[in-house]
């Protein structure tokens, strides 16, 4: 349950979403993607009210936000070149379009050659990188992350960190929403931390603020 | 779940044949009105005239003494006893009318409306006495049969549905991690549901299908034995033409398209989170 959250995030900026787990940061991403309504208030993305939207044409919205989960999310009878024109494929494109697209794609998150395997033959933060690759496949001007480092091990996740600067490096706007310390740390750009609901900072560049050592 | 809505479509579809049949049979109730040898033609052909008019009345035929003579020798011409017996110059049978009603229950009113108009005195007798059992049996059975199978086909089709609901209801739960990714991925609502409404269509559609071979199968083998009994004579008779089985099939592909296609819809729209 969030409590009276207000921020506002500039294009091509990234903010890392701070917080304990059932700090609310699921649920921002969820209000985000309109899964859920907000029961008060308005969420405008490019100034429009996202939740103005009629339910039929929510969809389209959500092909224009990349999102990564913690679970990653991909299909797992389907390879990896699949997973990714899947999304293209639910839109319509072409196939032979959706082929070089997908070939572009998986060049740029470091898995060029390996679109014929499968999920479950790839490691974590492969797998995590499809992910990133099917997010991307629209060229959104938003990327929202959920976890995405929760099931990697430390070496996979400072890669996806790495990955999601640089891909906020070429213009894209990133909120990554975790509560791994050593990834907020070394991204080190501005940082909302959110607890019991609420904002308790927000800091144009920060670290994993120590007052979240867990209390017993 | 196949063999149940197999089942089903069978109970269904004979149904509708017994449904036919019972119809049709209504429609060969009718009644003959015997004249006396000294009834004019044209007095019979007047009385012909008017009672075709009549609301309750379907079709007349008349059938004049001689029409009805060769007839009679027509039907026994193999049997040379009967032949041999009929003199050559005398012709023994009446003119008759037949009268075809539009609703069984109306015979004994025409009969009775016959009786009492001025050509009374023309008739000889009716072929109602001697059928009225037959007659009275085949009204209480066919309105009988027709109000069950009325009610049997509305229950049958409710059942159909609930199982193809049920079918996809699984599939759905079974395909929902993918439905989700879906969703994320920016599906529209129809991309998703397109596929399992045709599920459902092909479960109807093959339902029938089998069940329309079984029923060629049954005709074969039972119906045209039956069209040899004097009760329903073959000519003419609608029920069981090609063209009448072409259409009764392609009637119930129809019907198990849309039941399985609306099931399968109605089953996204209650168990898809869409």
């Amino acid at each position: 349950m969030l409590d009276n959250v207000s921020f506002t995030i500039r294009p091509q900026e990234f903010v890392t979403l701070v917080g304990p787990s059932g700090a609310g940061k699921s649920t921002l991403v969820k209000l985000l993607l309109c899964e859920e309504k907000p029961t008060f208030g308005r969420i405008t993305i490019d100034g429009k009210d996202i939740h103005l939207l009629r339910e039929k044409y929510i969809p389209y919205y959500r092909r224009q936000i990349g999102v990564v989960f913690q679970d990653f999310k991909l299909l797992p009878n389907k390879t990896v070149a699949e997973n990714i024109a899947f999304a293209l494929e639910v839109s319509g494109l072409p196939d032979d379009e959706i082929t070089k697209e997908v070939e572009k794609i998986l060049d740029l998150v470091g898995l060029a050659g390996r679109g014929e395997s499968f999920p479950k033959e790839l490691s974590g933060g492969e797998a995590q990188r499809v992910a990133i690759a099917r997010a991307l496949v629209f060229k959104p001007k938003f990327l929202i992350a959920d976890e995405p480092t929760g099931n990697l091990d430390p070496k996979n996740a400072l890669e996806i960190a790495k990955l999601l600067l640089k891909i906020n490096s070429m213009g894209t706007t990133v909120l990554l929403a975790t509560h791994n310390r050593d990834i907020v740390d070394l991204i080190n750009k501005r940082v909302i931390s959110i607890e019991n609901g609420k904002i308790i900072r927000d800091r144009r560049r920060g670290k994993y603020d120590t007052d979240f050592d867990y209390k017993l | 779940m196949a063999q149940a809505l197999l089942i089903v479509t069978i109970l269904a579809s004979l149904n509708v044949v017994i449904g036919t049949t019972i119809r049709s049979i209504n429609e060969r109730i009718d009644v003959a009105i015997f004249f006396k040898e000294t009834a004019p033609e044209a007095d019979i052909l007047a009385l012909k005239q008017a009672v075709t008019g009549w609301s309750d009345v379907r079709d007349v035929i008349y059938i004049s003494s001689k029409d009805a003579m060769n007839k009679f020798l027509e039907e026994n011409r193999n049997r040379q006893i009967i032949r041999s017996v009929i003199p050559e110059e005398e012709n023994f049978l009446p003119a008759s009318l037949e009268i075809k009603v539009t609703d069984p229950y109306k015979i004994e009113s025409v009969v009775a409306q016959v009786r009492a108009s001025q050509y009374a005195k023309l008739i000889s007798e009716t072929s109602l006495e001697d059928n009225q059992k037959i007659i009275e049996r085949l009204r209480n059975v066919s309105s009988f049969v027709q109000r069950t199978s009325v009610t049997l086909a509305a229950v049958l089709v409710a059942i159909a549905l609930l199982i193809i609901f049920n079918t996809i209801r699984i599939t759905i739960f079974t395909r929902r991690e993918e439905i989700e990714i879906m969703k994320l991925v920016g599906a529209t609502d129809w991309y998703i549901r397109w596929p399992f409404i045709i599920e459902g269509m092909m479960y109807g559609a093959i339902a029938t299908l089998f069940t329309s071979l079984l029923l060629a199968m049954g005709y074969a083998a039972i119906v045209q034995p039956m069209m040899a009994s004097y009760l329903i004579s073959a000519s003419g008779n609608p029920a069981f033409s090609a063209g009448f089985l072409v259409f009764l099939v392609t009637l119930q592909l129809a019907v198990g398209l849309v039941v399985g296609g609306l099931s399968s819809y109605w089953a996204t729209r209650r168990h898809l989170s869409i």
